[in-house]
């Protein structure tokens, strides 16, 4: 709550500069303050529903390392397997649902696709990673935030640096032409003009 | 101070009361809702998005293929940023010339009878106070960083399916490679990359890639900004790589382009103050 | 194949056509750039008339492509919705944007940048059209907006810049807002098409309450920017008389327009749609009347067009927001619909057509004053125009404003007010008419033969500099413009019953089409001529009144009334605010 109070003030600075200063320059970075406020809010909510970046390869990775944590080395392994064998299927997610079987299954199919090397390391190490996937569902349920608000907002950035540099070609046409950068005496300076 | 300039003071910042307290409580609801976060989207990415898509990065997966088509739409934001700026900070030479004089403040002359050419302003543009641009500190280091920071920004670009990262950051970060092997080059430096109608080319020749990879879909796969690679038998996430590499490309160089115009508008303004002096 | 295969053409040509201008930009220099360069116009201008006609029989038998863009899951992807209100709004864009883009042959900014952001814009407004989906219409926006920003200040005189900044930063808080609705609906229902809102608002418990309500309202507010009417119009006048001509053309004509229909899918839609609807139908009709009195104060001729924009836009929104607020489904809905479309097109052709003249006259005079030009004719005969194409057209262009028979604007005119007969908002409209009138009677002045008192006439007191000749390009685009007027004025009847079926393609209800139909008016009866005849009267009394002392007393002080950058955002805020207590209270 109090983040987005906190926003809310900035989104209000951000107006009142854009509303009540004078000069042109700090109207535009009172566009770019509302307009990161807004951004800001949405990413930020919108990564309420997880705890996770929203990158499935830092999710097997994790449950590896949880796993590799709680019966050794082979988690690790398990984790650097799923990512070794390079095409990624949705089994390879599976630790993060938490259930052993699949687990287990991934890591025999990782290993199937991947280098021979490893595939001798899966056979001892699947009892190791039954475990560490055990102490993973206690652990609480793996969640990714909610990548849409970050996809729409990445364009959103785009767009308002887009804005931003547009406004400032502007306005640096406006001092040139002018010899001020108070929006007033602009107004009054150009349409002087009959 | 008297109670009229108290008085005036109040009114003139009420119009700026009224807007903020009118924005104030129209928005305070949205910043403050409450309701739970939607989860469907998230779910469904979660569980087939990787699947759908190939990309392990579901915000790649999101920009570049759910959504590829707001992308297009941002990029071309970005390609009319671009040429607009240029466009405009570019015929800013002679401007003073035909809009007010700077020194005059007394009587700004009519910019439309000055355009026409029917008076011809005789006043000297104002000095610039030159400020001393570069040194050879800036010059060492951007130019020992600027191939670090390429490649950097090509593994941002490259990897931006199965990482943080994507088209627009790394293009972003090769941007600022290009700028600063601009900062840090020497005369007869043995790059073209720096130079402006090379970025122009790139840029272009990427703009056209995008649409073409848009259209490809119409004749190879189902429709416009389906993904054709998956069409003829490549792996699903090609597309959203082929996609990273062209916005890459094209936001490096408008980018790096639009810096470059900034540098060398710096040099025209010298080179200006000479032919008037 | 099958028309979902190629209907992005219309979007995506006029990309492509962009693309192959900037190639001839980057790699130019030599013969090669002017070829390249027309090559894209071409593809981006005339290939999408290709798939306008391939579809016109899917839109004529009510059929509508629907789907998501590039077949991604409906989950996340975007939706997009080509039916015959998308078809008509593109057949507006891309009629007018072909002429413009003729005429720039002749006059103004030129060159393979000019042209690739002009097809931009076209793009987008294309895309504008067929977007079902409430972030893919932000970025549509802000395509549409950044390339008119770029082409506002391509006329390089200080006064486009301010008025690009102007309009880039009003529309830029304006687009924050935007998003903060977007933001207000993904939160409530977790979609972002038009009909994933709209179920998931119904779900909630009174629609979503406040936060659904503001959203609405900062979407709604924000569009009604670009539309710009009454409280929000501040930022056109300056920027439409300052762009170069073609432009002008575009922005009035066009661009203004498409994002009020793109609005309507959204509010169609979405609960208390109807309500938002209403009002900036009210706000409408009071635009109308208030901006024709500001425009006949105008010296300028082009700021006096600038400002017929807003009157006309008003016109066309008091019809549109009457028939949301009716439902469309209704007989007298899509009458009004219909009435509203009919009169943004015609609008968009006249004016344009307005533009160019006046363009052409002004700038052969060298002079844009209302009050010093005349004899602008026989200026233009003696810069070779031995057929007076630019008089004419003028005075076609003018008619069809007035909405004169037989020309177009008499007959949208008549559709539009048909529907609104009765109420209060038919005396605002029937008013601003007489202004319209007197307005033009005004500005047809520069043809006028010159009085002896006129002070200057700048090409006598000039008489050793060389007239350019008028450059055959606007003449041809002229033309094109002035037969397109007449055409559609003749064939109103048929292109209202064309549009009354377009419009009710989709689920509406089958007996719509005929019932509009049954209650439209006859163009030519005693009652249309009867009211012709008396805005013909009105219109002449009111320009004499405004030749008055007193009258002209009056317009100066209109004319001077103070206007600040500040008052763009006081107007904005206090408009949303406006807009959310109407939604909230009634």
């Amino acid at each position: 709550m109090i983040e987005r109070i906190a926003l809310f003030v900035l989104f209000l600075l951000g107006f009142a500069v854009i509303v009540g200063h004078k000069n042109v320059v700090k109207k535009i970075f009172g566009l770019n303050i509302i307009n990161n406020a807004a951004v800001i809010l949405f990413v930020l909510e919108g990564a309420k529903v997880g705890n996770q970046a929203p990158i499935l390869t830092t999710g097997a990775a994790v449950a590896g390392a949880a796993a590799g944590s709680a019966g050794g080395s082979g988690g690790a392994v398990a984790g650097a397997v799923a990512q070794m064998s390079g095409e990624v299927t949705p089994v390879a997610l599976a630790p993060a649902a938490g259930t052993v079987d699949s687990a287990c299954a991934a890591i025999a199919e990782a290993s199937g696709a991947g280098p021979g090397a490893a595939a001798g390391l899966t056979g001892d190490l699947a009892g190791n990673v039954a475990e560490g996937a055990n102490s993973l569902a206690n652990l609480g349920a793996f969640s990714v935030v909610d990548p849409v608000p970050q996809a729409l907002m990445l364009t959103a950035i785009v767009i308002g640096v887009c804005i931003t540099a547009l406004a400032l070609a502007l306005a640096f046409r406006l001092y040139k032409a002018t010899g001020t950068f108070d929006i007033d005496e602009m107004y009054r300076r150009i349409h002087h003009e009959p | 101070m008297t109670p009229r300039r108290v008085f005036s003071a109040l009114w003139s910042i009420l119009p700026l009361v009224i807007s903020l307290v009118a924005v104030g409580a129209i928005l305070i609801p949205i910043f403050l809702e409450s309701t739970p976060w939607p989860v469907e989207a998230r779910n469904h990415l979660e569980d087939q998005g990787v699947a759908e898509s190939g990309a392990q990065n579901l915000v790649s997966a999101v920009y570049l293929g759910y959504r590829a088509f707001d992308t297009l739409g941002e990029t071309i934001v970005l390609l009319v940023a671009v040429s607009g700026t240029i466009g405009i900070i570019a015929r800013a030479k002679g401007a003073l010339a035909k809009g007010f004089d700077r020194e005059d403040k007394g009587s700004p002359v009519p910019a439309v009878a000055l355009a026409a050419g029917t008076t011809s302003l005789s006043a000297p543009p104002p000095r610039l106070r030159r400020a001393k641009t570069r040194t050879d500190l800036l010059e060492v280091v951007t130019g020992k960083l600027g191939p670090v920071v390429l490649v950097f920004g090509f593994y941002v670009m490259l990897y931006g399916h199965l990482s943080p990262g994507g088209g627009f950051q790394g293009g972003v970060v090769i941007a600022s490679g290009i700028v600063f092997l601009a900062l840090g080059g020497k005369e007869g430096a043995s790059t073209r990359l720096t130079e402006a109608g090379v970025l122009a080319r790139l840029e272009a020749m990427a703009f056209f890639f995008l649409v073409l990879a848009a259209f490809l879909g119409m004749f190879m796969g189902s429709g416009f900004f389906t993904n054709f690679l998956a069409g003829v038998g490549l792996p699903s996430v090609g597309f959203i790589i082929l996609l990273n590499i062209i916005i890459g490309l094209k936001v490096g160089a408008g980018i790096g382009f639009m810096g470059i115009a900034m540098l060398s508008r710096v040099e025209g303004a010298k080179g200006e103050e000479v032919n008037h002096d | 194949m099958s028309p979902d295969r190629f209907i992005f053409g219309v979007v995506m040509l006029p990309l492509l056509g962009a693309a192959i201008a900037f190639i001839a930009k980057a790699f130019g220099r030599d013969r090669w750039t002017k070829g390249l360069e027309y090559l894209g116009a071409f593809v981006g201008l005339g290939l999408p008339w290709v798939v306008m006609v391939a579809t016109l029989p899917l839109v004529l038998e009510g059929g509508a492509l629907e789907g998501v863009v590039g077949l991604w899951n409906p989950a996340v992807g975007i939706f997009y919705r080509f039916d015959g209100l998308a078809w008509m709004v593109n057949l507006l864009g891309f009629s007018v944007a072909g002429a413009a883009w003729i005429y720039s042959l002749g006059s103004g900014p030129k060159g393979p940048a000019f042209t690739a952001v002009f097809l931009i814009q076209t793009s987008a407004l294309a895309a504008t059209s067929m977007t079902a989906d409430i972030f893919n219409l932000f970025v549509c926006l802000e395509v549409m907006g950044i390339a008119s920003y770029v082409l506002i200040a391509s006329s390089d005189k200080p006064g486009s810049f301010l008025a690009a900044f102007s309009y880039l930063m009003v529309s830029g808080t304006a687009m924050v807002f935007f998003l903060l609705g977007i933001y207000g609906f993904y939160r409530l229902t977790g979609y972002l098409s038009y009909q994933g809102i709209a179920t998931g608002l119904a779900s909630l418990p009174n629609f979503g309450g406040v936060t659904g309500i503001l959203s609405l309202a900062l979407i709604t507010a924000a569009v009604a920017i670009r539309v710009a009417i009454m409280p929000l119009y501040g930022w056109l006048p300056d920027s439409h008389a300052l762009a170069p001509h073609p432009v002008s053309a575009v922005l009035s004509g066009v661009l203004i327009k498409t994002p009020l229909f793109a609005l309507s899918r959204v509010l169609l839609l979405l609960p208390l749609g109807a309500q938002a609807g209403e009002l900036m139908g009210y706000a409408g009709a009071i635009t109308a009347l208030v901006a024709v009195v500001i425009a006949l104060a105008q010296k300028d001729s082009k700021r006096l067009l600038a400002y017929h924009t807003v009157s006309q836009i008003g016109y066309v929104v008091a019809a549109w927001g009457a028939a949301i607020a009716v439902g469309v489904h209704t007989s007298l809905g899509a009458l009004l619909m219909a009435g509203a479309f009919l009169h943004a097109l015609f609008h968009a052709l006249f004016k344009g057509l307005l533009f160019l003249s006046v363009g052409t006259a002004t700038d052969t005079a060298g002079e844009r004053n209302v009050y010093q030009l005349r004899g602008a004719g026989r200026i233009l005969g003696r810069a070779g125009e031995r057929f007076p194409v630019t008089t004419l057209t003028f005075f076609v262009a003018a008619l069809a404003i007035t909405a004169m028979p037989p020309m177009n604007g008499f007959a949208s005119k008549t559709f539009l007010t048909y529907g609104l007969k009765g109420t209060w908002q038919y005396s605002l409209l029937f008013a601003a008419s007489l202004g319209t009138m007197a307005s033009f009677i005004k500005l047809s002045r520069i043809f006028w033969p010159p009085k002896k008192s006129t002070l200057t006439e700048p090409v006598e007191t000039n008489p050793d500099k060389p007239m350019d000749p008028v450059h055959p390009a606007r003449k041809i685009a002229q033309g094109l413009l002035a037969l397109a007027c007449i055409g559609t004025g003749l064939g109103a009847p048929a292109l209202f019953a064309l549009t009354t079926e377009l419009f009710s393609s989709g689920p509406r209800a089958a007996g719509t089409t005929l019932g509009a139909l049954a209650r439209a008016p006859q163009l030519y009866s005693v009652d249309t001529l009867q009211t012709t005849l008396w805005i013909l009267i009105g219109g002449i009394m009111v320009f004499l009144g405004a030749g008055t002392p007193w009258g002209s007393g009056l317009l100066r002080v209109v004319r001077e009334r103070p206007r600040s950058f500040r008052g763009l955002f006081v107007s904005f805020s206090l408009g949303v605010a406006g807009l959310s207590a109407w939604l909230l209270f009634i």
